[in-house]
């Protein structure tokens, strides 16, 4: 990438952060005794509040959550209004877009003992997690991307990749709309791993092939999760790429004839991830704040609230039984050194295999 | 005799401060901040100063995938034009010539532009999924959704106002008188229609076209709704370029480019039909 580029695509984040700027200036106080907390919003951001809330219930801070559509919109808010904000929650995406723009700042992790204690050690040397031997972010949960179907209209059961693309299910599949994650979950449809496709051509145009077969079924592409349980509620889609955390949330609403599949074959696994803010004027008490947000019965509360796993050591059968639960030495994670380059191809070719 | 002279609303400090001249310039000056400035950093942003070619963004932005963008949203564009005329001159005739309760309906016609776009689109998929209220009610399941054809209607309904008021704003300045002479004359109520009515409404039809056109060609929300892979706009990809690829490069191109056709296109239709002196009689 030329700086040129670089450049560009700050300038153009920042014209986006200034538009969010009032909206931001509305919520923020600016006091120092007060916290700021940039996430996703939905489930995973209330989870996250109410641990940050018991923390600051004993404590003279408050925390104020405030919530962004994507990863790119939370990048340039973070630009835009520096110093307003202290800790953002990020996805494996996002960590490795922050490190390139430079927004987050190392952790020090002899502050957080609690997460190096309670947090398998193998997940918390994931790359995009590390920078220069340095910790810029701290895993929280992850999952991955299976796909539910409804049971009332499918009269077997499905349990593989191969399944969606039977030609009952024509026009009746939704996908996600994310270049990467797509090709990353056709990546594993025929067992291939996505980060060896990055640079094998021939490679990457069998994993092309596996995502035009199965868009030949695909009526619609969710970028969001709500968009996903939409589909599977209103009967639009009987088969719905999906995270687990929200078919189960699904489910507990009484949809329990939507079942959720972790393919036989695997899917690719995402993280969301906690970091400090570069610029932030409370480091230590944001490490404070961390450090009880990694004890051991917040993480399992956490767990529970949103229906995701938290590698922490020893998980207990609550956990274990998600549906999408797998120990981090058992999943498979991008290599977003190789793969952040190729994002803009991709995403182009993405858009051929859709419109195939 | 006495005459009165009606007072301006203006009071005489401004009136005598303010000329034509400084009218235009707020005019030029609000067009040169709101719109050409935003052109030109598009322009520059879209310009590679890089290695390579100075223009690498337009030529990728004029092949694959963004050609069919392209093409697809002048279609969709000028097919939502000509449906949303359709519906909106016939409510407008009523409205004009047989309703007794005009204020009643206006309302109504203006209402749903109190409502969120998003909150439109969103409606019609409700309605016409597969356990929405047209298949709980009438056992019907209406393939629709997801189409070209759920796109359209979707922009026909939600640009349907913008039309008919213009559209009715013109059939209502149309004495009455006239089309009287006109049936007194001997020509029958279609022929009126087409050879009086139609013509002096021509203005509202005109300016009731251009702005649904524009607005429903840069429609990002519809086919985002309502639409499948195959129904993406160049409004859609464009925020895909940006928000998923960061390609700023190639989003302003693409931006540059669209408007560009789209101020050609404002031309050449103002060659046929001389907007100006159209607009200048609505």
């Amino acid at each position: 990438m030329t700086d040129r580029n670089m450049v560009t695509r700050r300038t153009a984040l920042a014209t986006i952060g200034a538009g969010s700027l009032a909206g931001v200036a509305g919520c923020l106080g600016g006091s120092s005794s007060t916290l700021r907390f940039l996430g996703f919003g939905g489930n995973t951001q209330e989870a996250q509040m109410e641990i940050f809330e018991r923390w600051a219930d004993d404590s003279e801070y408050e925390i104020e959550g405030t919530s962004a559509g994507g990863t790119t919109e939370m990048i340039s808010m973070i630009q835009q209004n520096p110093g307003e904000f202290d800790i953002v929650a990020l996805n494996d995406t996002g960590m490795a877009q922050g490190q390139e723009e430079g927004v987050l700042e190392p952790i020090d992790l002899d502050e957080v003992s609690n997460y190096t204690d309670n947090i398998r050690d193998g997940a918390q040397e994931l790359t995009f997690l590390v920078e220069d031997g340095e910790t810029i972010g701290l895993i929280r949960e992850n999952g991955a991307t299976g796909y539910a179907y409804n049971t009332e209209l499918v009269d077997r059961e499905l349990t593989s990749w191969e399944d969606i693309k039977a030609e009952e299910f024509d026009g009746d599949v939704a996908l996600l709309d994310r270049a990467v994650d797509r090709f990353s979950n056709c990546a594993v449809a025929i067992d291939a791993d996505i980060n060896d496709a990055a640079d094998d051509e021939d490679l990457f145009e069998d994993v092309i092939a596996e995502a035009e077969a199965q868009n030949e079924n695909c009526f619609s592409y969710w970028s969001d999760g709500a968009t996903s349980i939409q589909y599977l509620r209103q009967e639009n889609a009987t088969v719905c790429e999906a995270w687990g955390g929200r078919v189960l949330a699904l489910q507990e609403d009484g949809y329990d004839h939507i079942e959720y599949v972790m393919p036989e074959e695997g899917a690719m696994a995402w993280t969301d991830t906690l970091a400090i803010v570069d610029g932030t004027e409370n480091r230590e008490t944001v490490h404070e704040l961390l450090n009880v947000t990694y004890e051991r019965e917040n993480l399992l509360d956490m767990s529970e609230m949103m229906n995701y796993t938290i590698q922490v050591e020893d998980p207990p059968e609550e956990m274990t039984d998600l549906p999408d639960y797998a120990p981090v030495e058992d999943l498979a994670f991008r290599d977003w050194s190789k793969i952040l380059p190729l994002q803009d191809d991709w995403s182009e070719r993405f858009q051929e295999v859709k419109q195939s | 005799m006495s005459v009165v002279v009606e007072r301006s609303p203006i009071p005489n400090w401004l009136t005598e401060r303010i000329s034509n001249r400084h009218l235009v310039a707020i005019g030029i000056g609000w067009v040169t901040l709101f719109f050409v400035f935003p052109i030109l950093f598009l322009v520059v942003e879209s310009l590679n100063f890089g290695d390579g070619s100075l223009f690498e963004a337009y030529h990728r932005a004029t092949g694959g995938v963004y050609v069919s963008a392209f093409v697809r949203s002048f279609i969709y564009g000028f097919v939502t034009t000509v449906l949303t005329l359709v519906f909106a001159y016939v409510l407008a005739y009523y409205l004009a010539f047989a309703s007794k309760r005009v204020r009643l309906l206006l309302t109504l016609v203006v209402v749903p532009l109190w409502i969120a776009y998003i909150i439109r689109y969103f409606g019609l998929m409700l309605f016409f999924s597969p356990t929405g209220p047209l298949a709980q009610v009438t056992g019907l399941e209406i393939d629709l959704l997801f189409t070209s054809t759920a796109v359209v209607l979707g922009l026909t309904n939600a640009y349907l106002p913008f039309a008919v008021l213009p559209i009715y704003n013109s059939l209502n300045a149309i004495h009455h008188e006239t089309i009287n002479a006109s049936r007194v004359l001997g020509a029958g109520q279609f022929r009126t229609i087409r050879e009086v009515v139609l013509p002096l409404s021509m203005p509202g039809i005109i300016a009731a076209g251009v702005i649904v056109f524009i607005l429903a060609t840069g429609s990002f929300l519809g086919p985002a709704v309502l639409g499948g892979p195959n129904q993406s706009m160049i409004a859609n990809e464009i925020a895909r370029t940006f928000l998923e690829a960061y390609n700023i490069q190639l989003a302003s191109a693409l931006a540059v480019i669209y408007t560009v056709l789209l101020v050609a296109f404002i031309a050449a239709f103002n060659a046929v039909f001389n907007l100006q002196e159209a607009l200048g009689n609505l």
